[in-house]
């Protein structure tokens, strides 16, 4: 088998440099055989999974050494590809943009440094994955909880910068972190906001500081290697309500959405509700081939059985209510009656005390439990499950949301695949996610998956419409879809790069961002 | 489970557990072994009756197999690194797998052997994360009900 290299680096340069990150940190954390480079491949891929290959992992343990690793790649110009723990399934997992970049993975790097109870905020390294968090705070009695993501095996830190989203009032994880500590490409360690004060008490509470505000510069980019972040975390509530309305018809999401943004702007629902489609209920309820075993996307009487047998809704909204017992009666109240407007929606609800956990996975999210649940959605299709998202913003209105919607399922049929989705609440807009759920042992499968995510991607983008997050293959074509002004954003984020790492030794193409050095290796657009 | 029984059993799941059975087996008869069953599958029961006869600490992948691991799995694994490291074997369905896989292989600890069987194939798999390599070839047909059969051992046993 032909040895990876780092683009542009001989073998003997890129043999010295592992020599030298071995002398860091240690034989046994760098990876380099073909073999062990396997678990850094996207699993995934709606494609060739090689064509996004590394060529070594190298694991630190420290912020010291991954100082002494940027030296190297500086030394040697080997581009670098930052992970936390390496599971952001469907769109990349570990894999880097550049074939041939190492993957700098720190996975080791995995302390819960700090948790404060009065002011509700844990301090965390890039290895701390969400179960990890949770477990901590219920063993040491804080009364707080996290805000898990649908698969709770993620890095806190990797989420937080994908700006990823979970399920409680503390949804939006980007607006919840406050702090960070960041090693840029030359090796300066800064930390923002009030983490400048080195003897401050104040890192965790207060993200501005003083001056301008850096924290968004370091999410979803390739200006520095996160080492420390601050989470806000949720007040344990003293009860909540864990609700479902299921809905019977699919023009009623129009409605929904309607009835909902006036309950989220007024913060009658303060969590990230989701509305979520009758496919993708019924994927955690049964497997698809017990209903439908033909080619193509299933019929829609097909659908219709499912959902009528299985007795699940074409929307099901599932919302929670914190707070005391009078605050949650006084809230269902008035969601109860909002959504009694829509002809044959039905109610469901559970109440519990603020200690108290559901089962279901769904719901434990809701109540600050990670969970994996959500990936038995892989089951779906049958095979080797696999899926690829398509995740663009949708203004949350249900004209736009209707559209969104009727647009992705009529483009997935046309490719074989269902309609796997639904929406997540913000407040003036949803996260609208499509899961192209195929086997991936299947060539044509994973051919037609690719396909769609560029036709949803150029359908969403005509009808003005953008994606909040993509799959390494789409990243560049993602990016060039922000083209006010013949890109002026993308010129000035590259502008940035190349003034920050003038190398471009990290993670070179990352959200479509390609430094000076590797510019002409941008992908489709 | 009587003796008679039980052979027809190991017999049974040989072919259930296609080209990882050896090594299923192997990390069964070796003791410090944890096991993984899904009770739903409709060869579940059959594997758990073995590993019960083998004497070895089984577990329920229940409704969410990431729980299993960090609240049950990992701990148990970890604590049983010396003298001789546990291995886990199992029968899942392929989501819980996959999950399994990533979170014990991708550590760096464990080397992966599984046999998936679905409606219309069978592909046997050996995953090393570090040192050893990957392998997967297509067998016959089989349209028993989905599921993988799998060990994860520490790399040090193999």
């Amino acid at each position: 088998m032909t040895r990876s290299l780092p683009p542009n680096v001989s073998a003997a340069q890129f043999d010295r440099a592992l020599a030298g990150w071995r002398a860091i940190v240690g034989e046994a954390q760098v990876v380099s055989s073909a073999a062990g480079l396997a678990a850094y491949l996207d699993p995934f891929a709606p494609g060739e999974p090689a064509a996004f290959s590394a060529s070594a992992a190298v694991l630190p343990a420290s912020v010291d050494e991954i100082r002494a690793v940027l030296r190297i790649a500086n030394e040697f110009r080997i581009p670098l590809w930052t992970v936390s723990t390496g599971r952001n399934f469907a769109y990349g997992g570990a894999a880097p943009r550049l074939p041939g970049s190492v993957v700098l993975d720190l996975q080791r790097m995995n302390r819960i440094i700090e948790v404060n109870e009065t002011l509700a905020y844990a301090l965390v390294e890039p290895g701390v994955s969400y179960f990890e968090l949770h477990a901590h705070l219920r063993e040491k009695g804080y009364r707080l909880w996290v805000d898990p993501p649908a698969a709770g095996w993620g890095s806190v830190v990797g989420n937080t910068l994908e700006r990823g989203f979970g399920y409680t009032a503390y949804g939006d994880h980007a607006a919840t972190q406050c702090g960070m500590e960041v090693v840029l490409a030359n090796g300066d360690v800064l930390r923002t906001g009030m983490g400048g004060i080195d003897i401050g008490t104040a890192w965790q509470l207060y993200q501005p500081g003083y001056g301008p505000s850096f924290d968004a510069m370091f999410m979803q980019s390739n200006y520095g290697i996160v080492t420390k972040l601050g989470v806000w975390l949720m007040p344990a509530p003293p009860a909540y309500l864990l609700g479902e309305i299921q809905f019977r018809h699919e023009a009623d999401l129009e409605a929904i959405v309607d009835i909902l943004r006036p309950l989220r702007l007024d913060e009658t629902i303060r969590n990230h509700a989701v509305i979520e489609g009758g496919v993708r209920r019924a994927a955690g309820l049964s497997a698809r081939a017990h209903w439908y075993e033909g080619k193509g996307a299933m019929p829609e009487s097909a659908v219709t059985a499912m959902l009528e047998k299985l007795n699940v809704g074409r929307w099901n909204l599932h919302f929670a209510l914190y707070g005391t017992p009078e605050l949650i009666d006084a809230r269902y109240a008035i969601v109860q009656r909002a959504f009694a407007r829509v002809p044959q929606a039905r109610l469901f609800a559970a109440r519990y005390a603020g200690d108290a956990e559901p089962t279901a996975g769904g719901d434990r999210n809701l109540a600050g439990i990670p969970a994996m649940s959500a990936f038995r959605m892989l089951d779906w299709r049958g095979g080797a499950g696999a899926h690829v998202d398509f995740a663009p913003i949708c203004p949350a209105t249900g004209r736009d949301a209707l559209r969104q919607y009727t647009m992705v399922k009529a483009r997935a049929a046309e490719y074989g695949f269902d309609y796997y989705g639904g929406f997540t609440a913000g407040v003036r807009h949803l996260h609208h996610i499509f899961a192209a759920i195929f086997d991936r042992d299947d060539a044509n499968q994973v051919e037609q998956a690719g396909l769609l995510l560029r036709s949803l991607m150029s359908d969403a983008r005509a009808a003005g419409y953008g994606e909040y997050r993509a799959h390494l293959a789409y990243m560049d074509l993602a990016a060039a879809q922000y083209s006010f002004n013949d890109g002026a954003l993308l010129r000035l984020s590259e502008t940035i790069k190349d003034a920050l790492d003038p190398n471009g030794i990290l993670a070179p193409g990352k959200q479509g961002i390609w430094p000076a050095a590797w510019r002409d290796r941008r992908g489709y657009t | 489970m009587d003796r008679r029984t039980f052979v027809l059993t190991g017999a049974w799941l040989s072919t259930t557990a296609g080209g990882a059975w050896p090594w299923l087996a192997q990390a069964a008869a070796r003791g410090n072994t944890l096991a993984v069953v899904d009770s739903t599958l409709a060869c579940g029961p059959a594997f758990a009756g073995y590993v019960a006869r083998m004497k070895l600490p089984a577990f329920d992948t229940g409704d969410d197999i990431g729980a299993l691991w960090y609240t049950t799995l990992a701990p148990l694994l970890s604590r049983t690194l010396a003298p001789a490291p546990a291995s886990l074997i199992g029968l899942t369905r392929a989501s819980d797998y996959f999950v399994l896989k990533e979170l014990a292989v991708r550590a760096g600890q464990m080397v992966a052997h599984s046999h998936e069987q679905s409606a219309g194939r069978e592909v046997d798999h050996r995953v090393d994360h570090r040192a050893g390599h990957q392998a997967g070839h297509q067998a016959g047909r089989d349209a028993q009900a989905p599921h993988v059969a799998f060990v994860l051992a520490p790399r040090a046993i193999r």
